[in-house]
Formats: C-alpha cells, structure tokens, sequence
C-alpha cells in the first residue's frame, strides 16, 4: 500500500512547475544572480586548481622541485606579451 | 658608460631568462642557483669551470645580505637545503 503511493509523491516532485519544493524556494527573477554566481564558483575553483598544479607547489616529498622539469622553451603563463613559448609546461607528477 | 668589449676590460653582463623563473619575484632563482653552484662544487670540485655560471647567477640575483645569510648558514650546518650531490 505505501509503494504506489510515494511513487505518485516522486512523480509530483519531478515536474519543477507545480512543485511546492521549486515555487517556494526557486524564484525565476533570481536567474541572473545563480548565472553570476555559479561562474564566480566555476571560474574561482578553475583559478584555485590553475594555482594549486602550478610549478611553484610542492606537495609531495619525491617532487620536491617542480620547477626543474620546465624546459626552456616551455612557458606556465596563460598569456605571455611579448614573448613566444612554443610549448605549455603541465605538471607530470603530484 | 662600457663601450664594445674590445675597448674596455669588463664585459658588464647578467643572467639571461629562465624558463622556470618568468616572473618578476626572482627569489627562487637565487636559490636554486646558490645551492646548485655547492651541489656542483661537491659533486665535481671547485676547479670546475662550468659550476662558475650557478656563482655568477646567485651573485647577480641574489641581495648581498641573503648571500652572507645562507653563507653562515652552510658555516653553521643550517641552510635549509640539501647541498649533497
């Protein structure tokens, strides 16, 4: 007997529009704020893991420089002026 | 100021880029170079005349300060990296 029940409470739920859950807590004048927010989430995590895999990190004791593995025509910027690197230098080990 | 080297005793010159280096904070440079010239100079001696390049570089990049700095503390057993081959 409960079965068919809350599966008729999950059908109900799937649809967003008659939902009381998405009328009381989704506001559709708020999209152009989640937008901004989740690109502000989106491109901070992207900063932070550019940073966190970058040459300057040490993390672990058996790459204790990682610096020392760019060759000389690699480049770690994401733009470079006036100046050409032919190559992009990415972290081989953690 | 130093014209062509021919007409004068002392070429004037400095580091050239590092790739591993690209930014304007150079500290590490001066590192890496102060401790690869003692690396070089224990694994092959101090009449080895390419270790020269790593003494030229860290007294270029490096404060005088920061060189009698890690100086005494090579004396002292307390630099803070491995200077072994």
């Amino acid at each position: 007997m409960p079965f068919p029940t809350v599966v008729r409470r999950m059908a109900a739920s799937s649809s967003p529009r008659k939902n009381s859950l998405m009328k009381n807590w989704f506001a559709v004048e708020a999209i152009p704020i989640y937008v901004i927010i989740g690109g502000v989430l989106v491109g901070a995590t992207w900063y932070m893991g550019r940073l966190a895999t970058g040459p300057s990190v040490i993390w672990t004791k058996n790459n204790p420089t990682p610096w020392n593995t760019i060759q000389p025509d690699q480049g770690t910027k994401i733009m470079a002026v006036n100046q050409k690197f032919e190559k992009s230098w990415s972290r081989d080990k953690l | 100021m130093s014209e062509a080297a021919d007409s004068s005793k002392y070429v004037l010159e400095t580091v050239g880029f590092d790739a591993r280096f690209p930014n304007t904070n150079q500290t590490r440079n001066c590192f890496q170079n102060y401790t690869d010239y003692f690396k070089c100079i224990a694994a092959k001696g101090e009449d080895f005349a390419p270790c020269t390049q790593f003494k030229k570089a860290y007294n270029s990049l490096c404060p005088n300060e920061w060189i009698s700095r890690f100086d005494e503390q090579r004396e002292n057993g307390t630099f803070p990296a491995s200077l072994e081959p």
